[in-house]
């Protein structure tokens, strides 16, 4: 997407498939989007877009039922659909680090914050004990975590909410990672913590050139942080652009519909136009344009499913009617 | 605001003891609410922001008694006539009798017996955060509709049945939905049952309890446009609870901002947003990630964290992560004061009177005297 730097990730037709009782649920469906060195994509939807399950997809941690049925997932070029579950098992934590939503429930309630971190240290950089456990401290210091020396003994419920998140950005960051997935990495957290972790990751990435995969339903936090978007929408990629593009030139219905359901606090007097519905749910998503229920130009023509074209340069978007 | 109030709190603080060891030795207070007041006028919405922990949700379930507060008055001046709260109004002997500066008579809220609190209760409900959390999962939606109704006696049979299904269509929802469970149910749907709950008892006033953080973005703004459509069209009060404040500036006229137990600015809403007085206030409307790439702006980031209200810092409240903060606010507790404008802001390093004796009408909210000494 940007001049003369290397695709890091390139996700090809993505289908995660989860089979229940009602059905099939196809809650990833052919999604694509590349992601080059040292970028942050955002990968922008609202709860059962999908955007979880693509991250638990590249990570290949989808939980059963669900099954990846389709599509590649080259990092550095190489698939990793197609490694074994040993190499695997090596990116994760590793080449590819990870940061959810609920860092509560991400750490190891009976190991201190500084033995997490350490643990990758020696896992995946095969330091030593000692110099695992110093580097470790350096670790927590570079994600702000105030007295890292003393608080390398903490346990995670010692810590707030903010401190826990940064914990696990250090855990994540100790396995020099080239590409970090952030699944709603601030979500859970005050506006002024928030503002806090996105300082930190803005930062990070400066400092280390990681990419980052940033996944949130928050639009504010994507203009703050990403150079690019992909909006997804029961299971696909509906739009994908520059973040500016995409910010100044919404095209697809959806993509329009979430920017005037937002309230602005600049403008509160801003016409209130919500998108009537909801999202159904995976088992019955409707044939064609799965958005068409809730569209408000929606056709004739959007019984047949709408692909991906490019519009303008790096702005694409899959509907019949733009 | 101009609006007639239809609550008016003054001073409301609430205190949980800290204990600690098995014999639950008392070993501190936390001041959940630090003496906070507040006006909400007739058919107005007040917003209540602040970070988690702050007190905010306290605040309200003070208001309504769901937890007991420790000091404080809570004044109903009803809007409309109610038989069972006449004995009350009419009565100057009743203890929870109660005369504003225009001589209209209400109810302190604060005490009232249990029985009456019941009858209260009618016209101040609430709807809480947690869609899922917050609907017997056992009771079909008629029945959790029904039941406040049948409990006030308000209605039965036929006409009960009726009442449930206008209740339905008023939140957006078809009358034939009342057969079924609220599994069956999105979250948002769920949350528009939490209203029509809260709706049935016909209520002025509602305490609306973060009601959509819990949604996504397109169905929050359905809850925030069904709300804004009620208040309009039923005249109803509402002190909206928030984090999110764009979320705020879309439903209410007045905003309260809240730190740490106490209100540090409050005023109109599109003031207050605009143009903070109060750095604390400025901080978090700059921490705000703005769906806008190309706006620069200048961002306040705040060091640390809360404090924990067990252990308020001394002087002012905020002053440990403020920015401008001077030797005095460390020691001293700022005053909540009227601004040039007509806003109420606590900060030495803003300009402002002390509040007058009398409650002066008009005023988005406030809250009287100092700060609070060591009991």
């Amino acid at each position: 997407m940007s001049l003369g730097r290397a695709v890091l990730l390139r996700v090809q037709g993505l289908a995660t498939h989860f089979l229940t009782g009602e059905g099939v649920a196809p809650a990833v469906d052919g999604v694509s989007f590349d992601l080059d060195d040292g970028q942050v994509l955002g990968l922008v939807g609202e709860s059962g877009c999908g955007k979880s399950v693509t991250a638990l997809s590249i990570l290949r941690l989808v939980p059963s039922p669900g099954r990846i049925v389709g599509g590649k997932i080259l990092f550095r070029e190489r698939n990793l659909l197609d490694l074994p579950e040993e190499e695997m098992r090596r990116l994760r934590g590793g080449s590819i680090g990870m940061v959810f939503q609920e860092p509560a429930a991400c750490l190891n309630p009976v190991l201190t914050i500084g033995s997490q971190v350490a643990e990758v240290l020696e896992v995946h950089r095969r330091l030593p004990g000692r110099e695992a456990r110093r580097e470790a401290v350096e670790c927590l210091q570079r994600v702000g975590i105030p007295d890292p020396e003393m608080r390398y003994g903490e346990y995670a419920h010692r810590l707030s909410g903010g401190m826990k998140q940064r914990a696990m950005i250090a855990i994540a960051l100790a396995g020099k990672p080239s590409l970090l997935l952030a699944d709603e990495p601030t979500t859970a957290l005050d506006v002024t913590i928030q503002a806090q972790i996105l300082d930190l990751l803005r930062r990070l990435r400066e400092e280390t050139g990681m990419a980052i995969l940033l996944i949130t339903h928050n639009l504010g936090v994507v203009a703050e942080l990403a150079d690019s978007v992909a909006v997804l929408y029961a299971g696909k990629v509906v739009e994908r652009a520059p973040v500016a593009t995409l910010f100044a030139r919404p095209a697809h219905p959806y993509t329009v519909g979430l920017f005037r359901s937002l309230p602005d606090l600049q403008d509160p007097g801003k016409r209130f136009e919500p998108i009537p519905g909801s999202v159904p749910p995976p088992t019955r998503f409707p044939m064609g344009c799965r958005f068409r229920d809730r569209c408000p130009i929606a056709a004739e023509v959007c019984a047949e499913e709408p692909r991906l074209r490019e519009i303008e340069p790096g702005h694409l978007v899959a509907c019949h009617k733009v | 605001m101009g609006a007639t109030s239809l609550l008016e709190v003054r001073d409301l603080r609430v205190c949980f003891p800290l204990r600690r060891g098995i014999l639950g030795r008392r070993v501190g207070l936390v001041r959940a609410v630090d003496g906070v007041s507040l006006d909400v006028g007739r058919g107005e919405a007040l917003g209540l922001v602040g970070e988690s922990g702050c007190g905010k949700t306290t605040t309200a379930r003070a208001m309504l008694r769901l937890v007991r507060p420790s000091a404080g008055s809570v004044r109903f001046f009803p809007a409309e006539p109610d038989p069972r709260l006449a004995g009350i109004l009419s009565e100057p002997s009743h203890p929870a009798h109660v005369r504003d500066g225009e001589g209209r008579s209400g109810i302190e809220v604060l005490r009232l017996r249990a029985r009456e609190m019941r009858a209260l209760r009618r016209h101040l409900q609430i709807v809480f955060q947690d869609p899922y959390g917050s609907l017997n999962p056992r009771m079909t939606v008629g029945a959790i509709l029904a039941e406040p109704l049948r409990v006030h006696g308000l209605s039965r049979g036929d006409a009960l049945r009726k009442e449930v299904d206008g209740l339905l269509g008023r939140v957006g929802l078809h009358p034939e939905m009342a057969s079924r469970y609220p599994h069956e149910f999105s979250g948002g749907q769920r949350q528009r049952i939490g209203i029509a709950r809260a709706l049935s008892l016909r209520p002025s006033f509602l305490v609306l309890d973060e009601p959509v953080s819990a949604l996504d973005v397109s169905v929050q703004a359905q809850i925030l446009a069904l709300l804004a459509d009620l208040q309009a069209r039923e005249g109803l009060a509402y002190l909206f609870i928030a984090h999110d404040l764009a979320v705020v500036s879309r439903l209410c006229r007045e905003v309260a901002v809240m730190y740490l137990g106490r209100i540090v600015e409050s005023g109109p809403a599109a003031r207050v947003f605009t143009d903070p007085l109060h750095p604390y206030t400025k901080a978090l409307l700059s921490a705000v990630p703005v769906p806008d790439p190309t706006r620069k702006r200048t961002r306040i980031l705040l060091p640390g964290e809360p404090p924990s209200p067990a252990n308020p810092p001394s002087g002012c409240h905020f002053h440990p992560r403020c920015p401008v903060a001077e030797a005095r606010c460390r020691v001293e507790d700022p005053f909540l004061g009227r601004a040039a404008d007509g806003r109420l802001v606590a900060c030495h390093l803003v300009d402002r009177k002390p509040l007058g004796v009398a409650p002066e009408s008009g005023a988005g909210s406030t809250r009287r005297g100092g700060g609070s000494g060591p009991p």
